[in-house]
């Protein structure tokens, strides 16, 4: 069917139709437009360290396994055994020594080559050509700075130029003397809610914190805020001409400091501010993003928040349903003491009990029901805010300044690239 | 409020090894009046419930395949909620702002607490108690979520009642299939 995607992101990405964020039909063509052809974010790299780990995820609604080769080297493949598409492993994650299918035996090695089928000669007699079955492959994988990507489509540019000037933002998260590790495992849960909208909020939506997140703020520091002045500050975003982007707090750097140290407990803080120092002489002024309270996506659905070093998945799971997943990062120059900290406090303040994300989740689901109503999903939204400030050449970066206020630039450059990508026919 | 229990009496059952049918009753009048606190969100007579060092963690489970065998573990690394008495104390501020958006209103619970067994005793005043339970959520028109699970306790002898100092919350679902978790169990 036909899809007329033009009318429905207007005005270079100012207005928006919320047929975005409900019609299966989008939906599906995302999978096949975005997601299948997308760098994805796929694992840490410290998550499978041994030959035959292996880490179970989507790309889209694909399932795929990350797996450690006997070399060290990591592969990823389509989790589906090719006679009759049964996963081959069921599990989230684990150690093996090959992938054996419960629905017929068929075995694949770490490399995802098959290479057993019982009574092969006498079913097949010569007529399967194992290697004809291999398991269908991630076609490209990229280690980034310990993060695994992977892109189903061959043709895909590469890792590098896909990030562009976002690559800048992933530096300054995981440039770390002794490189980075997830601590602990993935917190996975369901959101009744269209993917795009988390991606969008963590792209650009500074508007959001003080509304939103008023009472965490009051539960975790009373003492500190003025409940009368905590929408007081302002956030500007910036982004790339890709999708990418996110958002930077613009309050005042002892406010920030508050901030960080009513979330995190001073002695991260702490840390994070003397990182900050040490990565200056590399990174100039763009080193304070480390203790900035902002957000960030790379399109189209991996996001993080630095400091909080919480990096997230919004896993598509139809057009109403996201599955997110969260890791902690943490920095392996840390005593255990600060990496224990660093997961603790991720959890308290982000994740499924998070007292921060608990209210998001809430937003976007209702966001998300309101669409059910036909004359309601034909409205558009608005994406006005800074439009009127310029966008202005930055190192590294395009800026889309609040001067005060909230700035939703990055989500005009998220949904542009949305459309273009949507739009392209093949390549 | 928390049911009272003779310290003496305690103490004498403990020492004769009858733990497990002697407090069984006493421990579930607790549960059931510490459920009824959870249900009216009551939470500031629920925090008296904990000791100053209460330990409250969630953990994730993890469905893992090693060489063959595959179960379903309980990470010892990793949380839903992991929080002291600080951090739970927060929780509830959080909730008496009138502006945590993901209870208000308050949704309407239920928690049902059952199969409670006294394990062990330790340290001549407290007790190790494993307990089933269901924590149903119903929220503003029809959403609804069962939060479903076994709990690991230590319960202390305290003045005469019991009080929470440890609590291991082992939930049956991999992916949690609720947009959040407000409530506590």
């Amino acid at each position: 069917m036909a899809v007329q995607l033009d009318s429905l992101v207007q005005g270079e990405g100012s207005i928006v139709s919320r047929e975005l964020f409900w019609r299966p039909d989008i939906y599906e063509l995302e999978l096949e437009r975005i997601f299948a052809k997308s760098w994805a974010f796929l694992c840490h790299e410290s998550q499978i360290p041994n030959k035959g780990d292996f880490f179970s995820t989507y790309i889209g609604e694909d399932s795929v396994l990350v797996v450690r080769q006997a070399d060290g080297s990591i592969r990823a493949f389509l989790n589906v055994c090719r006679h009759r598409g049964m996963k081959i492993s069921t599990a989230d994650e684990g150690n093996v020594r090959s992938f054996t299918c419960t629905y017929h035996g068929w075995t694949f090695d770490l490399g995802g080559a098959l290479v057993s089928v019982p009574n092969i000669e006498k079913s097949f007699n010569g007529r399967l050509r194992t290697e004809d079955w291999s398991l269908q492959p991630v076609s490209k994988l990229e280690n980034y700075r310990g993060l695994i990507f992977g892109n189903f489509d061959p043709e895909a540019v590469s890792l590098k130029e896909y990030l562009g000037d976002m690559a800048l933002y992933l530096d300054l998260l995981l440039d770390r003397e002794g490189g980075t590790e997830v601590y602990g495992g993935v917190q996975k849960w369901r959101v009744q809610t269209n993917w795009k909208i988390p991606a969008e909020n963590f792209v650009t939506d500074g508007m959001h914190l003080a509304p939103t997140h008023t009472a965490a703020v009051l539960a975790l520091a009373p003492e500190e805020f003025d409940v009368t002045k905590v929408p007081g500050f302002g956030t500007s975003t910036y982004f790339t001409s890709t999708g990418h982007g996110g958002v930077v707090n613009d309050a005042d750097a002892e406010s920030q400091r508050r901030g960080l140290n009513a979330m995190l407990g001073p002695a991260l803080a702490e840390y994070y501010y003397g990182l900050a120092e040490r990565l200056r002489p590399k990174y100039g002024a763009m080193a304070s993003y480390v203790h900035n309270i902002g957000s960030a996506t790379i399109f189209p659905n991996f996001s993080w928040l630095a400091g909080r070093q919480t990096l997230r998945v919004w896993h598509p799971k139809g057009p109403q349903e996201t599955e997110v997943w969260t890791w902690t990062l943490v920095n392996s120059e840390c005593s255990e003491e600060l990496k224990k900290q660093q997961r603790r406090t991720s959890v308290q303040t982000f994740g499924p009990s998070g007292i921060f994300e608990q209210d998001d989740a809430e937003n976007w689901s209702q966001c998300t029901a309101t669409m059910r109503g036909y004359v309601g999903r034909k409205l558009t939204m608005p994406y006005l805010a800074g439009q009127d400030n310029g966008d202005a050449k930055h190192p590294g970066k395009t800026l889309s300044a609040g001067n005060g206020g909230a700035s939703e630039g990055a989500g005009r450059s998220f949904y542009r690239h949305w459309l273009q990508v949507m739009t392209s026919r093949g390549r | 409020m928390a049911s009272t229990v003779q310290k003496d009496e305690a103490l004498n059952a403990i020492k004769s090894g009858e733990v497990a049918d002697n407090f069984r009753s006493a421990v579930e009048n607790f549960y059931f009046e510490e459920a009824d606190l959870l249900d009216q969100f009551r939470l500031r007579d629920w925090l008296a419930l904990l000791t100053d060092d209460v330990i409250y963690r969630i953990p994730i489970r993890v469905n893992r395949t090693d060489r063959g065998r595959s179960v379903t573990e309980v990470s010892d690394t990793d949380m839903l909620l992991d929080e002291d008495k600080r951090g739970l104390t927060q929780r509830v501020v959080r909730l008496e702002t009138g502006r945590a958006w993901a209870e208000e209103p308050r949704s309407r619970t239920r928690h049902l607490v059952t199969n409670v067994r006294v394990r062990s005793v330790v340290g001549g005043n407290e007790l190790t108690v494993s307990s089933n339970f269901i924590a149903y959520r119903n929220r503003l028109e029809i959403e609804q979520d069962f939060y479903v699970g076994t709990r690991e306790d230590v319960l202390r002898l305290d003045a005469g009642r019991f009080k929470i100092a440890r609590r291991l919350v082992i939930l049956d679902q991999t992916v949690l299939t609720a947009k959040n978790m407000t409530i506590l169990f």
